[in-house]
């Protein structure tokens, strides 16, 4: 599967938040970094269709963002998201699936499967509202992931999660880019550097920079210094990295 | 072939291992969900206490139509906007628990999320619209198509008003606003009769143009609601 997004843009007023983006992604493990404001989060809400570009267009293998059966590919975690206060975490995942149109008992299984790789099985009684916030996340995280997506999207995953949790979540965002398209984003260079097959990066709403990261490189944190660094432009990063 | 012959062909070949089966069966298309099954589904995670509130309007309602003597119109008049107003506020609830930005990334959308929820509650308030209209045509002896009509009017009324509160700015930032509007047409339905406006007077005709024109009206604030509430989220 390709997801590909062609000149992307989002304007706001005068402020242009996403500028003429354009990339295609297969199967694998892609790394969105920037600073905050680089337009990581518009870029993500409009691969999701949640947001409707000003211009260009997003599609998987021809099917348009905007159609029913491109959001049933489609596993999105935003950075920031609620929840009914009623509910458990069992609820939680268990009303995404009825949403994704799992039957009830597939959505059964795999609201199980889920919690049990997040760590929540024992936790899936619990309310919502009295989880920690590292909690909140993997039950985040189940829930992106109970449709088995074919394209995972995911802003800032690791926000809130402790040492143990975020190697887990490296381990099981590694095994899902076996068989999906996996986009997450962060501002944690070392996130990037032990999940990511792919870099992408974006400043001030443009993507200066995208390929696959390996050592030869160098360190992808002193090339993403360099990148948002107050002077670095586009010329000045690929230099550096000998690109 | 009989089921001997199937179980010695069974117990002479082994099945060949599934290669690529995951791949495959990703690959499908999920099968289709009616609209039934995702009303049903909404209903199951509607809010309890929803269900309660309506509960608390529609049973004394019901009742009324059943056990009150002469016509109980007035008294359902006056129950039916609240379980109006109910269902009013579940169409805000998304986005008071920001859960929309998630529900817009499901297969279904927000926009049938919310549809969904208000027809479900909707399909139990025109359940017991019609049940007591029967009722009280019964007990009274009014046509059943005008005690639907004044039955219905409030209820409709409340709905309308409620939905288009809920459009403006002011509506959006406060959602007890639509409830008060349900309030205040309760208040006018129960006593309108005592400071001068007899309701209960006006030709079936009447009844039933106004509950016709407030259908229409509702049913357009039901249009403008769902295609914006994606925008307000």
């Amino acid at each position: 599967m390709i997801l590909r997004a062609d000149r992307l843009s989002k304007q706001y007023g005068n402020g242009i938040a996403v500028d003429r983006v354009s990339f295609e992604l297969r199967e694998g493990v892609t790394g969105l970094l920037g600073a905050n404001g680089a337009g990581k989060t518009t870029l993500m809400r409009m691969l999701t269709g949640v947001l409707m570009p000003t211009s260009g267009a997003v599609d998987a293998d021809g099917i348009p963002a905007s159609s029913e059966a491109y959001r049933a590919l489609l596993g999105y975690l935003p950075q920031d998201f609620g929840y009914y206060p009623e509910f458990t975490v069992r609820d939680f995942v268990m009303y995404f699936a009825a949403l994704k149109g799992l039957d009830r008992r597939t959505a059964r299984r795999r609201t199980e499967e889920l919690l049990e790789r997040v760590g929540l099985s024992g936790a899936a009684g619990r309310r919502m509202k009295t989880l920690s916030g590292g909690m909140r996340q993997r039950a985040g995280i189940a829930q992106a992931l109970v449709n088995d997506p074919r394209i995972l999207i995911l802003d800032e995953p690791t926000a809130g999660l402790d040492p143990g949790e975020r190697v887990r979540f490296r381990k099981l965002i590694r095994e899902i880019g076996g068989r999906s398209i996996v986009l997450f984003s962060t501002h944690i260079v070392s996130d990037v550097e032990h999940i990511a097959d792919h870099v992408m990066m974006m400043k001030a709403g443009r993507l200066i920079w995208r390929g696959k990261w390996d050592a030869s490189n160098g360190s992808l944190e002193e090339f993403y210094m360099k990148a948002f660094g107050e002077d670095a432009g586009h010329e000045t990063v690929c230099d550096a990295a000998g690109l | 072939m009989n089921r001997a012959l199937r179980a010695q062909i069974r117990a002479a070949f082994s099945y060949p291992e599934p290669t690529r089966k995951r791949a495959f069966l990703r690959k499908l298309r999920p099968p289709g969900v009616g609209m039934i099954e995702m009303v049903l589904t909404q209903a199951a995670y509607i809010r309890g206490r929803v269900w309660v509130a309506a509960g608390a309007a529609l049973i004394p309602a019901l009742l009324g139509a059943f056990r009150l003597p002469g016509n109980a119109a007035r008294l359902m008049g006056a129950l039916l906007p609240f379980s109006a107003g109910i269902a009013v506020l579940e169409t805000r609830r998304s986005r008071d628990y920001s859960m929309a930005e998630l529900e817009r990334a499901t297969r279904f959308s927000l926009r049938s999320v919310v549809f969904a929820r208000m027809l479900a509650i909707g399909a139990v308030d025109l359940g017991v619209i019609l049940l007591s209209a029967a009722a009280l045509s019964a007990r009274s002896g009014l046509p059943v198509p005008r005690t639907t009509a004044e039955i219905s009017a409030p209820f409709l009324a409340a709905a309308w008003a409620g939905l288009y509160i809920e459009r403006t700015p002011l509506g959006r930032r406060h959602g007890h606003l639509s409830m008060a509007a349900s309030a205040l047409i309760s208040a006018l339905a129960l006593g309108g009769e005592d400071v001068g406006l007899s309701l209960s007077a006006l030709p079936s005709g009447a009844w039933m143009a106004a509950s016709g024109a407030l259908a229409v009206l509702t049913a357009r604030e039901v249009c403008i609601t769902l295609s914006r509430t994606e925008e307000w989220a």
